[in-house]
């Protein structure tokens, strides 16, 4: 009898303590509702429609997602897409792995290197960005300054074929901050002892690095890749504010032109097509992660 | 006087573009949509109300110096010489007006003396039921006999007003006169005589136009302009935004071929790549050093050209010559920079009508702005007489020829203003393609052509004022 006393007296407590989490949920459920559920709902409904951006829209069926099948820019911003991610899964990735590694075992001025990889990466984009198209400027930039051959005279940003991994260079000097010191936090929750032991056992850096930093912190490292992913799919600011997709059109993304959709050609529900499109692929990605989770893979 | 600033160069995006963040553009627009359009049909006002009231204008300026100028004698003498009228400014960034202003309206806000980019735009607004007709307030205030007819004309859509130009512009060829004096060119006056110049040039590590568009993707678009109609010609020009031409017509393949020529010569900015990466501020100041030796832009540069040619060297402009035989002389392409219409949500709309009056109401305060700030004029019959002592005769000389240019009914057509929205994107988008040879000029044309019958066909071409026959 006391123990059900107890037991009622327990559930009413954790409801109680339910309810308070929902209580301090609310507010941003209600946030979440407003500017993202809505909107959402919103942009579902428009890209069944021919909305132009302003006054009424028509229901046009799936119009919309049989002409992104067909639309070579789209193939073309998916393609430029993936460059992008290939990019940012391999350039940024290894830096910071390499530099959370090497800055792990420093201990004087830990805070200090931490600080300045991360500073790029709390200055806005539009800074960021104007720093380095006047650093890469072919007439007043360093290259020409300096008189570095290869260099000099270089249209960085003008020249169709070096303009996408010129943008993403830019990118990755702003982002690559951010996955060092998330792997740098990760990498000091791993035992030191361990390192200890393969040094008796005589394993050398490298070793140390592959065997037990890479498998200390695989969970963030998948949780790194999934972010990149995403992101990759869904990046703007620096192409926009650089180059606005071009030069002819060289470094288009999908979100780029999903953007130029809207406010140039005025088709914002062809648009909201596009950017329903990207959604999922987002969602695919998230998916992966979470059924691996489920399946109970340590990620 | 706020008609100075809304000109292609206006959107430069000199302050950063704005971010979009990580979330979908759809969605953001999408969210204002419930409450937008109101029923589709454009408003009409059933009377002239009495100018009373308050109103508000978002507004944006390229400089320090325009901004002052027009506080000063634009918005505070605005109030003050209409006490019933409480006039609220609100300065938007540059690149980002046209944007905020779409969303604003279709959420049923936004400014009650509503800027758009040009006629097609404020056209759309007006199907969209978000601007009002002005006829009533044209015959009030007697628009018709003050405003240019074929800027007053751009502004109709099936008959009704809805929309007045803010400025009047014109591509012209501006020029390093001392250089020029220097290598013994003078003024082109033919094609002939421009290729002759740009050679000689070349040959002497002169790159013959400054010319760039890293600052703003729509700089390519002058060029279009220019060689549609000094190439194609205006003929051509308003049968195709007619309908009655095709753009894929051999005259304007002629006019993109040599467009695209001239730049692979590397006669613009000094190669397709650089031009690509080239900035305003540095053309305009290797023009003013000798390092360019022309620039092809709009009357909208005069402010930059000042600015630059401060010291020694000198600079004067011309009309850029016929391209082909058949195609006048003396030529002027008509342009408006962004055009003033009245929000149908607006609480005063007579208010905001008479403060679009006030741009047209005095053509010496407004040639006073050109000539104290190089501000842009509304479109209006300007003379030589309207403009003060100290005002540069070089910009007096543009605004004077070009009424009287125009006024004989021999006039060109910029694509920024008379191309609907769609076409006008692509135009601008896809050129750059067909300067790096990834994109055949009759592909270009074909693509151009698909999309403006399109447009056509949903009347979405503003009125072509006709040549004079």
């Amino acid at each position: 009898m006391a123990v059900a006393v107890r037991r009622r007296g327990t559930s009413a407590h954790l409801r109680a303590r339910r309810r308070l989490g929902w209580l301090f949920l609310a507010p941003l459920l209600v946030v979440n509702v407003l500017v993202i559920i809505g909107p959402s709902i919103a942009a579902l409904y428009y890209s069944f429609t021919d909305w132009s951006g302003i006054g009424e829209a028509n229901w046009i069926g799936l119009d919309n997602y049989t002409r992104l099948l067909e639309d070579p820019a789209f193939r073309s911003g998916l393609l430029h897409n993936l460059q992008w991610t290939a990019i940012f899964l391999t350039v940024p990735m290894a830096m910071a792995l390499a530099g959370a590694f090497l800055l792990s075992r420093v201990t004087r001025f830990r805070l200090l290197f931490r600080v300045a990889f991360f500073v790029p990466y709390v200055i806005a984009s539009v800074v960021s960005a104007s720093i380095w198209e006047n650093l890469l400027d072919p007439q007043a930039g360093i290259g020409s300054a300096l008189g570095i051959p290869g260099l000099e005279g270089t249209s960085f940003f003008g020249d169709p074929s070096l303009a996408l991994p010129a943008v993403a260079f830019v990118d990755i000097w702003h982002f690559w901050g951010f996955l060092l010191v998330l792997f740098l936090a990760s990498m000091q929750s791993i035992d030191r002892e361990l390192y200890e032991a393969a040094r008796v056992d005589g394993a050398g850096l490298w070793r140390e690095f592959r065997d037990i930093t890479l498998p200390g912190i695989r969970p963030t490292l998948v949780f790194a890749v999934v972010l990149v992913t995403i992101w990759s799919f869904l990046t703007f600011d620096y192409v926009y504010i650089i180059t606005e997709g071009g030069p002819a059109g060289a470094t288009e993304t999908a979100a780029t032109l999903l953007y130029k959709n809207v406010f140039e050609y005025n088709e914002a529900g062809y648009a909201a097509a596009m950017g329903l499109t990207l959604s999922v692929v987002a969602f695919v990605v998230m998916a992966f992660y979470g059924i691996a989770r489920k399946l109970g893979w340590r990620v | 006087m706020g008609s100075s600033n809304m000109t292609r160069r206006e959107a430069l995006v000199r302050g950063g573009a704005g971010l979009l963040g990580m979330t979908a553009a759809g969605s953001l627009l999408a969210a204002c949509g419930s409450s937008g359009g109101s029923g589709g049909k454009a408003a009409t006002v059933a009377a002239v109300e009495p100018a009373s009231g308050d109103v508000t204008y978002w507004y944006t300026v390229t400089n320090a110096k325009q901004k002052a100028y027009q506080q000063r004698y634009d918005f505070d003498a605005f109030s003050a010489a209409n006490p019933n009228i409480t006039l609220e400014t609100s300065q938007k960034p540059l690149d980002t007006i046209g944007r905020v202003t779409q969303t604003a309206l279709q959420a049923g806000k936004g400014p009650d003396v509503v800027v758009s980019d040009g006629p097609a735009p404020a056209a759309a607004y007006a199907r969209a039921g978000s601007i009002v007709a002005l006829d009533e307030y044209a015959e009030k205030y007697g628009w018709g006999e003050k405003i240019l007819p074929w800027a007053l004309e751009a502004g109709r859509l099936d008959g009704k007003l809805y929309s007045l130009p803010m400025s009047y512009e014109s591509m012209v060829l501006f020029r390093n006169e001392t250089l020029f004096a220097e290598k013994g060119w003078s003024a082109p006056r033919t094609r002939a005589e421009v290729e002759a110049i740009a050679t000689d040039a070349m040959g002497q590590g002169i790159v013959p136009f400054a010319a760039g568009n890293a600052e703003w993707k729509g700089a390519t678009e002058w060029f279009v302009t220019a060689f549609f109609n000094n190439c194609a010609g205006p003929e051509a020009m308003q049968e195709a935004l007619t309908g009655e031409r095709r753009w894929t017509d051999p005259l304007f393949e002629e006019s993109i071929v040599l467009m695209a020529d001239w730049f692979r010569r590397g006669w613009f900015g000094g190669g397709v790549e650089q031009f690509f990466s080239n900035r305003f501020d540095p053309l305009y100041a290797g023009m003013a050093r000798g390092r360019y030796a022309m620039n092809l832009e709009g009357t909208w540069a005069f402010a930059n050209m000042s600015a630059f040619f401060d010291g020694e060297a000198r600079y004067d402009w011309s009309p850029l010559p016929s391209l082909r035989d058949g195609v006048p002389d003396d030529m002027f392409a008509l342009g408006s920079g962004g055009t003033w219409s009245v929000n149908a949500k607006a609480q005063a709309a007579g208010a905001a009508a008479a403060y679009i009056d006030w741009q047209f109401n005095d053509p010496r305060r407004i040639a006073e702005g050109v000539a104290a700030a190089e501000m842009q004029p509304t479109p209006l019959k300007l003379t030589a007489a309207d403009f003060p002592a100290g005002t540069d005769p070089k910009v007096e000389r543009f605004y004077v020829e070009f009424g009287a240019s125009t006024g004989r009914g021999t006039f060109g057509y910029s694509t920024w203003t008379f191309m609907p929205p769609k076409s006008n994107a692509y135009l601008s988008e896809e050129i750059e393609k067909v300067l790096i040879g990834s994109l055949k000029p009759a592909d270009y044309l074909s693509g151009l052509d698909r999309l403006f019958r399109s447009e056509l066909a949903r009347k979405d071409v503003p009125p072509i004022p006709p040549q004079a026959s």
